[in-house]
């Protein structure tokens, strides 16, 4: 009856064998309902897609439905292919501004982390205070600015000021700190390294686990972000998922057809963050993973 | 619901070039906007629109035939959404500089958005077609003798109602508001789940048309000042009509057109709707199995015998100051809003159209797929229009009145508290914005 | 190059934690300036972005909440509003509008039951990963992270349909018993059904920085406190939770932050009920007064005081927290 985990069995106190036990039962039940209450209106999103119009109101939350291809086929149709070009927008905003937000983080991390200028901590502080900025007063200006150059509408209005970043240079500072030493550093300049090439080859790599976070994070944020495309586009087509969603919504109003494309936009919409998430989960398990064997 | 499976764009991208070659050959515009200053080369004109939809291909058609018409004229449609975000956007490009060419909104958004300088004067560019559509319908799309809207559609008020449900609990078609209340009492008596109709506290302009229809005019003025009149004798004796029905729970409370309210719809716990001729359309398509069950009579009256009242919604499209081509963009709304041609083609959209061409034509239409047994529907939608004689006189600051409206009537009916009371602080708050902005009040 | 460029499994060490082998070295005098030209060179790109998408915007805002429309007086009736200089009028409006005053109340209250919520449960959840042989740690993980995925219009949206009776399971179920359907939107429920929406939201992303956290604590201090037979509950208590109180404050302070941004929940649930105004949250004040109310400087100067506010609160949870948090500096 003795447990398998090493605990010195001549210090084993009676009671401690049955609440281990019995806490890691209770302690995977809690969990699974947690998980099971996060998937609820995941599954049910899925489970709605397959309703048809009337059966959206009319069957039980969970049952399933008999037109999904109905309704697949509604949204892939609706405005000649909108909802897919929809998704491409996003595809670009979401990658190329976590792109390159995430390279100028790094940039920007790298350099408040390993090297002493005049002004530094005001820099950094300028970023946190970035972060506590609300998106709607950046909003109006921002459109303002970029019409005074003439890319207001156009896809740079809403991919320039995705870059930034203020979080990720926080990260990356943090991340550069850590995972960079500065032996490695000294030896590689003492080699002859130019200081972008040591960068470029040394330093990147070594943060790379904490890249991926920040790409990630900013990915997400920018698939997700809905008010500043809002601001800057008027033309449908350039329109990404969010915002798509959102204006079948506002017209949805007076057509309830449009539920059902609303549900199964939303569906579709989520699941490439979702896919997005689960291949990257493999970079957080092999860091947590060398967390734990590190002692 | 249409499903179109060809790009929309690349038939755009061929007609573009196809403009092209012909704007290289053909000066100016042909057809009827001849007399305005015609630019050279291609003329794209970006038009905001909620009712045109690019889904839709009788809204394409429209497009194509102006477009054959006028070589050298392409049409680029953006939905950019309902009233409030057109609105919005359209000031934000009014400020960077630069607008769209042709932009629809409801009537109650013209005033505020001339007064912000971002809607061209166009009295002139419509004296052509001024003849075209009734004066109190150009009234609408008017601040003072200035015209800054074409009229696309308008709402004469009707009630539409479930014919077979009324049978069933007895009740006749009510006439009068009092008798409205009435029947309201009845149905609910004989079933409390049943209601005669919701009660949408955010519909503002529905409570602004039921105090024009007793004699209040929320804004008014002569050219010079503003008077407020929310809170005068007629508009609050509205208001305690409605309170009436709320307290004794005659109506029930909720937003209309959400999904639950659609069910409703469906189940016939909701029987009717005071609104306008467009309402079939949009019942229609949230409750299409109810066809065959509807009609729409005249809306109940104050005083019993009268039998006029004012316009509800309805759009209009105006010209932005700032458009790259207000001829063009003036000729091209002319032409779809106060020309027999033009009116008769926003028939094929299922709207109302305001031009005389389109309302005679719908006298020929097919009733409402809502109705289709009725088959005066149109007659009698047309004399509501003779008999619509209360103008709205919307005011600048219509945006701040909605706001205060809807939430305070929305607090009011969770709480059962005064209307009046709601009434006196918009009234208040309309009042103190006027002044703030700099205008005089009476 | 014989230097080994790759370091891999190297774990990430619980962020503001720093050590004076990764400072930045003291450098030479001589190399000192082309360091500092360099470093500058670095960080030079993500500031031209601040400075043009950030600061410049932010000025301009600032500028604008000075100014406001007013009608030039020549016009009479339907004279045309003009951009002026207005003073402190539209902070004076801000602080004396009832509506904003009472949306901070409602963020507020809203507050008080989203964050320690979240909170507590991102740090539950933490702590249970890391409890030894527990199940399912991976699908649990993975699970309760994938709302971070959902955009907040969507989760909105679908929570949205979750509550309304016509498509809730609840009330279908309460139906089915012969009861009536559950009223999600009456306030007070109201409170806890929006800060479900963000719960669900947001413990997956919580949980995930505090544990982390969790993972870098050295296991030889469990074994020490297993010697002396502490259960895994006293284990959690006095040494997992004190160690992740960095991470717990840095969580804390960004849940505080967005409960003051609080905008979409309200905002896409508003047109399905009639008990959410126009001005429930502050934020929806100052859209309503940018967008709709055509009135950009009384919402910058909105604005401005949500942020300074937010800003006030921030600094204030910081220095309460001075002590357990070391290097996150403000």
């Amino acid at each position: 009856m003795t447990a398998t985990i090493a605990a010195p069995p001549h210090r084993v106190s009676p009671k401690q064998t049955p609440p281990k036990r019995r806490t890691a039962k209770l302690a995977s039940l809690i969990l699974v309902i947690g998980a099971v209450y996060c998937l609820v209106p995941i599954a049910w999103v899925l489970v709605a897609s397959s309703k048809s119009p009337r059966e959206l109101f009319s069957t039980f939350s969970f049952a399933p439905g008999s037109g999904l291809w109905d309704n697949l086929a509604a949204i892939t149709s609706y405005g000649g292919g909108q909802f897919w070009q929809w998704g491409l927008n996003s595809l670009l905003y979401a990658g190329v501004g976590a792109l390159a937000s995430t390279l100028l983080s790094a940039m920007a991390g790298y350099g408040l982390a390993k090297f002493a200028f005049r002004g530094r901590e005001f820099v950094f502080g300028l970023v946190l205070a970035g972060v506590l900025v609300p998106g709607i007063v950046l909003a109006i200006p921002q459109y303002l600015l970029l019409a005074n150059v003439g890319l207001a509408g156009s896809y740079w209005s809403v991919l320039l000021p995705s870059v930034i970043n203020p979080f990720g240079i926080f990260l990356c500072r943090v991340f550069a700190q850590s995972a960079v030493p500065n032996e490695t550093l000294e030896a590689a300049r003492i080699d002859g390294g130019g200081e972008i090439r040591i960068f470029a080859t040394i330093v990147l790599p070594m943060m790379m686990q904490g890249l991926v976070t920040v790409f990630l994070l900013q990915f997400v944020g920018i698939w997700n972000n809905f008010l500043l495309p809002f601001i800057m586009l008027s033309d449908q087509d350039m329109y990404p998922i969010t915002l798509g969603l959102y204006s079948f919504l506002a017209k949805g109003a007076g057509d309830s057809d449009l539920y059902p494309l609303i549900i199964v936009g939303s569906a579709i919409s989520v699941l490439p963050l979702i896919a997005l998430l689960l291949v990257l989960q493999r970079f957080w398990r092999a860091d947590l993973l060398a967390g734990g064997l590190k002692g | 619901m249409s499903a179109l499976f060809r790009s929309s764009r690349s038939r755009r991208s061929a007609r573009v070039i196809a403009a092209i070659a012909a704007g290289t050959v053909v000066f100016g515009i042909a057809g009827c906007a001849a007399g305005s200053e015609s630019s050279d080369g291609p003329v794209e004109l970006e038009f905001w629109t909620y009712s045109v939809k690019a889904a839709d291909p009788a809204a394409v058609a429209i497009i194509d035939k102006y477009e054959e018409d006028n070589p050298g004229i392409t049409i680029k449609l953006s939905e950019v959404g309902g009233t409030a975000e057109t609105s919005s956007k359209l000031l934000a490009a009014d400020r960077a500089d630069e607008a769209p060419d042709v932009v629809q909104v409801e009537y109650r958004a013209l005033p505020s958005l001339v007064v912000s300088g971002a809607v061209r004067d166009i009295t002139d560019d419509v004296a052509d077609v001024r003849g075209n559509v009734e004066e109190n319908i150009w009234a609408l799309n008017s601040l003072g003798d200035q015209v800054y809207g074409v009229p696309q559609d308008i709402g004469p008020m009707m009630l539409t109602y479930r014919t077979d449900l009324f049978e069933q609990y007895g009740v006749a078609v009510p006439t009068t508001w009092e008798e409205y209340a009435q029947a309201a009492e009845t149905i609910h008596t004989l079933d409390p789940s049943v209601y005669i109709a919701s009660f949408s506290p955010t519909q503002f302009e529905f409570f602004a048309a039921q105090a024009a229809q007793a004699g209040s005019e929320w804004w008014s003025t002569d050219g010079e000042s503003w008077t407020v009149g929310i809170a005068d004798d007629a508009s609050l004796q509205t208001a305690d009509y409605w309170q009436d029905l709320v307290d004794r729970d005659l109506v029930t409370v909720e937003p209309l057109l959400t999904p639950e309210w659609n069910a409703k719809v469906n189940d016939g716990k909701i029987l009717s709707w005071a609104a306008a001729a467009w309402a079939p359309s949009v019942i229609y398509s949230v409750a299409p199995d109810t066809a065959g069950e509807w009609a729409s009579v005249p809306l109940p009256q104050w005083n019993a015998g009268d039998s006029s009242v004012p316009f509800l919604g309805g759009s209009t499209y105006l010209v932005p100051e700032k458009s790259a081509h207000p001829e063009e963009a003036a000729a091209f709304a002319s032409w779809l809003g106060a020309t027999d041609e033009g009116s008769e083609l926003l028939l094929t959209l299922d709207l109302y159209p305001a031009g005389n061409g389109g309302r005679e034509a719908t006298l020929s239409n097919d009733p409402p797929r809502l109705m289709p047994e009725q088959a005066d529907f149109y007659e009698i939608a047309d004399q509501v229009i003779e008999d619509t004689t209360i103008p709205m006189v919307w005011g600048p600051n219509v945006n701040v009145a909605q706001g205060v409206f809807g939430d305070a009537l929305s607090q009011a009916a969770l709480d059962k508290a005064s209307f009046r009371d709601v009434y006196i602080a918009t009234q208040e708050a309309v009042i103190e914005d006027l002044e703030k902005s700099g205008y005089t009040v009476e | 190059m014989s230097v080994d460029q790759k370091a891999p499994g190297r774990a990430v060490a619980p962020p503001g934690a720093s050590t004076s082998r990764n400072a930045p070295p003291p450098a030479r005098r001589r190399s000192r300036r082309v360091g500092s030209l360099v470093g500058m060179g670095f960080v030079a790109p993500a500031m031209l972005f601040f400075l043009a998408f950030l600061l410049v915007p932010i000025g301009y805002a600032i500028f604008l909440s000075f100014r406001g429309l007013r009608v030039d007086g020549a016009g009479g009736a339907f004279g045309r509003r003009v951009e002026g200089f207005v003073g402190f009028a539209n902070y004076t409006a801000a602080l004396t509008d009832a509506e904003f005053v009472a949306g901070l109340g409602r963020v507020l209250m809203y507050g008080l039951i989203a964050v320690p919520s979240v909170l507590g449960l991102a740090l539950l959840f933490a702590l249970l990963l890391d409890t030894p042989r527990v199940r399912f740690t991976a699908f649990a993980r993975t699970a309760i992270f994938l709302p971070y995925a959902v955009p907040g219009v969507i989760a909105s949206l679908l929570w949205g349909f979750l509550y309304l009776p016509s498509t809730s399971p609840v009330s279908f179920i309460a139906r089915e018993l012969g009861g009536s359907s559950f009223d999600f939107f009456s306030p007070p429920v109201l409170y806890f059904a929006l800060a479900n929406i963000a719960l669900w939201s947001g413990v997956g992303f919580n949980m995930i920085i505090i544990y982390t956290s969790l993972r870098s604590i050295p296991t030889e201090l469990y074994e020490a406190a297993r010697l002396d037979g502490a259960g895994e509950w006293a284990i959690a208590w006095r040494i997992k939770i004190p160690l992740v109180a960095p991470a717990l404050v840095l969580t804390g302070l960004f849940s505080v932050i967005g409960t003051f941004q609080l905008y979409s929940e309200p905002a896409t649930l508003r047109p399905l009920t009639s008990t959410i105004s126009s001005t429930w949250v502050p934020l929806m004040k100052i859209y309503q007064e940018a967008f709709v109310n055509d009135n950009l400087g009384g919402a910058a100067a909105a604005s401005v005081v949500l942020s300074v506010g937010t800003l006030v609160i921030s600094l204030v949870i910081l220095r309460f927290f001075q002590r357990r948090t070391f290097g996150a500096d403000s």
